[in-house]
């Protein structure tokens, strides 16, 4: 009986041993001291039809951080590369940003987003931003200066998407795919610009589908965070009035006829005046003169918005979505941008201001 | 060494466990697999309805369950059935037995694999799990089906973890819209597929001997078909509303990539250590079918009256686990053959669930009425 | 004192009848064996046989010499009245009498044997517990006395149904083992299977009744405590009150309750002097603690081994930042600090108070900033290691504390093979084992598994007394309502 046992564990045992020797039995190694997590890719049109592809190392604070850049055909052949090059094995596990030229977003971006997700270490939370201007060259200025530079970009990212905090919409991977792949929806995706000294702010870039078509910026751009996407901003300066509103908050309501033929927008906007440089004085009369000419000039901007966008055949306002009943047929793809592509569109503001804790005359 | 006894009845385990076992018997299949043709808006409804066609089926169960034959096990079943249409039917359940374990074992491995251990052996991986499943079938049934109370308390608060995606920005609830839909092929898989899923608690059939005599199992079979309901219901709307219905079609594993896309301050990839915890599931159900297959294998051998033993034990396990990494290896390299392999699967438990309550019912009945 | 049936250890075959040449045989080579003769003033000749060691002197002549001599009676038996005492008949009655303390009294012509209780009283005071010391709440705790230990539970359950029942245990140590239990509530399964473990006990000396515990349980190669050791007599009081039952070994201080379940020893007297929802809470922190205490090490040996996703990305700079320099990979980092920590764990246990302190002081210089300048382990581990450790000290059991470095290795080596899978693989073999374990065969994890849902007011939380109407039902008892209205 005993031997019985004993040879059945040998002999399972022995089974076992001779299936799994077979090729690596061990995980991958992941020490953190033997690798070099990246937290972010720049992609970036290289010579001839390559991609060039950068990335700052090594990951730790105190280390002299060099910028490696690489000339690839494809995306992870450069993770590849890397690795040849590098001491540390570059893993992706911890990448948080990925910085698009905006040159390589005209042609499309759906391949790397693609490559990148293919990875199951890829974050789906990771940042997808375009950069115009000369990144590498921010970079490596902000390497000597700062000893960790790419990690405040990623705490600026991560700012802005928590909590609604408005003036910027940072999009994620997930997010940049959701749009992608859902029908009467375009993609949108942060655009930033980079020099020597800065890397600032420039606006909205929308696509069609994958490829960039246009680059909001300043006021669209204000416009379009309002209406389209976070229904919030800080500030909203409208300096051709010289006046600032700020904590501006948005109730859009999108009314599509039956026949989609017309389309109507209803503004809502809530705020308070934060700054007013204008001539006259501030007051409540001359507030309320002041609320009309404001919706006014919104409402004219909008709506050239909406033509820009009808135009470029892209919808990023995803209005399309408005479309849909809970039970009911619905268009196809095509079919709701022939319609919108031809439709008619209405703009009314409706702006409120919050009382003035004093007057000046 | 003295024998095991594996199957012992030492004190009959309360009815409520049914409840356990059942729930967790049919949810484990759909967290696994998440197929395409279900990630569908209309399918809500579907659920629903054969929720309650699977608890009428539940009833059926439960009248088995209370005749006079289920109680007495084995010699309940020479007694329905003769000794030899018993051996012979044992082994042609060992087949959707063996089914479910493989495609349980290496879905549950590739999913590991997939996002955890890129690049260990597969075959390794089958080991270690059946391995620890040995170690908890080796406790005996009796313990093994209280594990099903650690298990359900380990991996129910998970569900939990879904409720982020019912609130903005994550959900939006035009995602959900259109609710309906035109029927076709796809339709019909989805609801052989849910069907397949909600089912599970015919294995009861074999762990009644064990539990104590109770009015009120239907009463837990039915909260666990609701419990069970419930789940599939609030994880595939979380996902329609977190992708899309159009997104959603493209994504594998909805079920494990929508947690990671969760945030924790502490830890960062949350879907790492649901699968860790998810473990605790997959060994329940591993080593309680184990402990079924060796209880079928004395039947069909002959071995009923003699004591359990640790070598039988162990080498039922032996035979099982080098089939499952035969299969693995050979059988299930692409993804037309793991496609056909769910087919298979969800076919083969549809049909299970569907018949085998009618079909020992109405065997009862004949048996009653010739008397 | 204790119930009339005592039960004899060894058979004893010889039944041979008492005599005077017989006990004066047996006490050759004993110094402080006496055999005094007396005789009273009618004239009886009295032999008064005791161990000196044993008996309580002074009282042996105020109560038994003094009354002998100065007797006017026939019989011996008439002159010490007060005194309780049994008749003796057999050699072997004699000799366990003698060497528990009794005088053995003999009337030389007639031949009659009696025994009379005299042990001396040399037990300690009762004094306030010190392995598990509250704030609030009563402060007394067992002494080796087992009387003594009695006397404290009785005064707590003046009840008549409170049974004591004695065994004597061990072949040299002839160890008295009382077990407690009240009649009508306590289920009797759990009485007979203690009494058969009791019974079935073989083996010659036991200092304590861990040893006892461990003749009686099933699973013995268990790191866990099948039987809840405690000196506290309102621990011991509260559990027979709600159905469990006691076993007190004399020679210890420490009582044994059965059958416990895991959730147990988790539970501190305090917590029922505790508000609810304050002593719920204080409850709830015990089991994080000690599931911390379990796992925190492995978790990191599995994030910085396997699973660098799972660090969030601050702490990782920070990781990697502190790792970079060390020799040693995270599993031997977490090793050899886990190992350290327990050697100074246990010298400290075993110093003296006053050289403690130095070791505290060292203690701390190893484990701490002096170990991290040296490279041999991070700062991010030293806190772990500092957490966990105090992490395990809020059990209040302590056989569990213990218990918890053992699976910390297990779960250590797991995790530094398969990561947050093999910690996984670790608890789901902990679980089953604990599922599988019994006390008094009754399931270890018992409100859980099985599941008894109206225990759980008293088991991961504790809700308010009001509330908590019904004795535990995974105990069984024979009444089922605390409150006296329904019964």
């Amino acid at each position: 009986m005993r031997k019985g046992v004993r040879t059945s564990i040998l002999a399972f045992t022995l089974i076992c041993l001779l299936l799994t020797t077979s090729c690596g039995v061990r995980p991958e190694n992941n020490l953190i001291e033997e690798i070099a997590p990246v937290i972010f890719w720049y992609v970036k049109k290289g010579e001839n039809k390559n991609l060039k592809i950068s990335t700052a190392v090594p990951p730790i604070l105190k280390e002299k951080k060099q910028l490696f850049s690489l000339q690839v055909n494809l995306l992870k052949q450069g993770a590849k590369d890397f690795n040849l090059i590098y001491y540390r094995e570059m893993k992706v596990g911890q990448l948080r940003m990925i910085f698009i030229d905006e040159q390589v977003a005209k042609k499309g971006i759906a391949k790397i987003v693609d490559s990148l997700l293919i990875d199951p270490d890829t974050s789906q939370r990771l940042f997808i931003v375009i950069v115009t201007g000369d990144f590498e060259g921010y970079l490596k200025k902000q390497m000597k200066d700062k000893e960790n530079a790419e990690y405040y970009l990623y705490r600026m990212l991560k700012h802005y998407e928590d909590q609604n905090q408005g003036e910027l919409t940072p999009i994620n991977l997930h997010e940049y795919k959701k749009m992608l792949y859902t029908p009467y929806t375009d993609p949108y995706i942060p655009v930033f610009k980079a020099d020597q000294q800065n890397f600032s702010y420039e606006g909205t870039a929308i696509f069609k589908k994958d490829t960039l078509v246009k680059t909001l910026t300043k006021m669209d751009d204000q416009v379009f965070q309002l209406v389209g996407t976070d229904n919030y901003l800080k500030y909203l300066a409208i300096p051709k009035l010289s006046v600032v509103l700020g904590r501006v908050h948005t109730a859009v309501d999108f009314n599509l006829n039956s026949s989609y033929s017309k389309l109507f927008i209803k503004v809502k906007m809530m705020g308070r005046l934060e700054d007013y440089q204008g001539e006259n004085g501030m007051n409540d009369k001359n507030i309320e003169k002041m609320k009309s000419t404001i919706e006014a000039f919104m409402e004219e901007r909008t709506k050239k918005l909406m033509k820009k966008m009808q135009h470029m055949h892209t919808d990023p306002f995803q209005i399309g979505t408005h479309t849909i009943t809970p039970f009911g047929k619905t268009l196809t793809d095509k079919e709701w941008y022939k319609k919108w592509e031809n439709m008619d569109i209405d703009v009314k503001y409706e702006l409120q201001l919050g009382p003035l804790p004093r007057e000046s005359k | 060494m003295k024998p095991i006894s594996l199957f012992q009845k030492n004190m009959p385990i309360k009815a409520v466990t049914v409840f356990f076992i059942s729930n967790r018997f049919q949810v484990i299949f759909f967290l696994l697999v998440f197929p395409q043709y279900i990630a569908h808006s209309y399918m809500i409804w579907f659920i629903i309805a054969l929720g309650i066609l699977s608890q009428g089926n539940l009833y059926i169960l439960s009248k088995w369950i209370s005749s006079s034959y289920s109680t007495k096990g084995y010699a309940g079943f020479i007694e329905l059935f003769g000794e030899w249409k018993v051996r012979i039917l044992t082994a042609v359940a060992l087949l959707p037995i063996l089914v479910k374990l493989s495609v349980l074992t290496i879905n549950f491995v590739s999913t590991t694999r997939y996002y955890i251990f890129p690049s260990v052996n597969p075959s390794w991986l089958i080991f270690v799990f059946l391995l620890m499943s040995m170690y908890v079938a080796i406790r005996g049934m009796e313990n093994t089906i209280r594990f099903s109370i650690i298990a359900f308390f380990t991996v129910i608060w998970i569900i939990l973890l879904f409720l982020p995606f019912y609130f903005p920005p994550n959900a939006a609830w035009i995602n959900l819209f259109p609710l309906t839909h035109s029927w076709s092929q796809q339709t019909w898989k989805g609801i052989l597929f849910i069907w397949a899923t909600l089912s599970g608690p015919e294995y009861l059939i074999c762990l009644i001997p064990w539990l104590k005599q109770d009015q009120k199992i239907v009463k837990y079979m039915t909260w666990a078909n609701i419990v069970t309901v419930l789940e599939l219901l609030i994880v595939l709307i979380a996902s329609l509303l977190f992708y899309g219905h159009h997104y959603l079609l493209l994504i594998k594993y909805p079920y494990i990539e929508m947690t990671r896309y969760l945030q924790n301050p502490i830890f960062e990839r949350i879907d790492i250590v649901l699968i860790a915890f998810y473990l605790f599931h997959l060994v329940f159900m591993v080593s309680i079918l184990l402990l079924i297959l060796y209880g079928a294998m004395r039947i069909i051998f002959k071995k009923v009256s003699k004591e359990t033993t640790r070598k039988g034990f162990l080498i039922t396990c032996v035979i099982t686990t080098a089939l499952i990494i035969f299969l693995n290896q050979f059988l299930w390299t692409n993804e037309r053959q793991y496609k056909t392999w769910m087919n298979i699967e969800v076919v083969m438990s549809g049909f299970t669930y569907l018949f085998i309550p009618s079909f020992l019912v109405i065997c009862s009945k004949i048996k009653r009425r010739r008397r | 004192m204790f119930g009339k049936k005592r039960q004899a250890v060894d058979n004893r075959t010889t039944q041979t009848p008492v005599s005077l040449d017989g006990v004066k045989k047996s006490l050759t080579n004993m110094n402080d064996a006496q055999i005094d003769e007396h005789e009273t003033i009618s004239g009886i000749k009295v032999n008064l046989i005791y161990i000196k060691s044993l008996v309580d002197n002074e009282r042996l002549n105020e109560a038994i010499v003094k009354p002998l001599i100065h007797d006017r009676s026939i019989s011996v038996s008439e002159a010490i009245i007060s005194s309780i005492k049994e008749k003796v008949y057999t050699l072997d009655e004699a000799k366990e009498a003698l060497l528990n303390g009794h005088i053995l009294l003999n009337e030389a012509v007639i031949n009659e044997w009696w025994a009379i209780p005299l042990q001396s009283p040399l037990s300690r005071s009762i004094e306030s517990s010190e392995t598990e010391s509250i704030l609030y709440g009563a402060k007394d705790s067992f002494s080796e006395q087992i009387d003594q230990n009695i006397t404290l539970i009785r005064r707590r359950l003046p009840i008549m149904e409170l049974k004591s029942e004695s065994f004597t245990i061990g072949s040299l140590s002839k160890t008295t083992v009382v077990l407690l239990y009240i009649e009508g509530l306590t289920n009797p399964d759990f009485i007979t299977i203690a009494k058969e473990g009791i019974n079935n006990i073989d083996y010659d000396f036991f200092t304590d009744s861990s040893q006892v515990s461990a003749l009686m349980e099933k699973g013995n190669n268990s790191v866990f405590p099948q039987f809840q050791q405690t000196d506290r007599p309102d621990v011991c009081a509260r559990a027979l009150g709600i159905g469990q039952l006691i076993i007190l070994v004399n020679n210890t201080p420490f009582a044994l309750i059965a059958p416990v379940t895991l959730f147990d020893l988790f539970q501190s007297p305090e917590d029922y002097i505790n508000r609810w929802v304050v002593a719920s809470f204080l409850r709830v922190i015990r089991y994080v603690s000690f599931f911390l205490s379990i796992v925190l090490i492995p978790l990191y040996v599995a994030l910085t081994t396997f699973h660098f996703q799972m660090i969030p990305l601050q702490m990782l700079f920070v990781l990697t930042e502190s790792r970079s320099k060390l020799p040693f990979t995270p599993f031997w980092e977490a090793f050899i600090m886990l190992i350290i920590l327990e050697i100074i764990k246990e010298a400290s246990l075993r110093m003296p108070t006053k050289a403690g302190q130095t070791l505290g002081v060292i203690g701390g210089i190893v484990i701490g900033q002096a170990s991290v300048e040296a490279g041999f382990a991070s700062k991010v581990l030293i806190v772990l290691v500092g957490i966990a450790a105090i992490a395990s000290f809020l059990v209040p059991n302590y056989l569990l504390t213990k218990a918890n470095t053992l699976i910390q290795f297990i779960l250590l080596f797991l995790a530094s093979q398969l990561g947050v899978i093999g910690i996984a693989m670790g608890l789901i073999g902990i679980l089953s084992h604990l599922n599988s374990l019994t006390s008094l065969k009754q399931p270890y994890l018992a409100p859980l598994a099985p599941l008894y849902m109206k225990d759980w007011k008293d088991v991961f939380i504790r809700g308010p007394i009001k509330t908590a109407k019904e004795r535990p039902e995974y105990l069984k008892p024979l009444k089922k309502w605390r409150t006296s209205r329904r019964n």
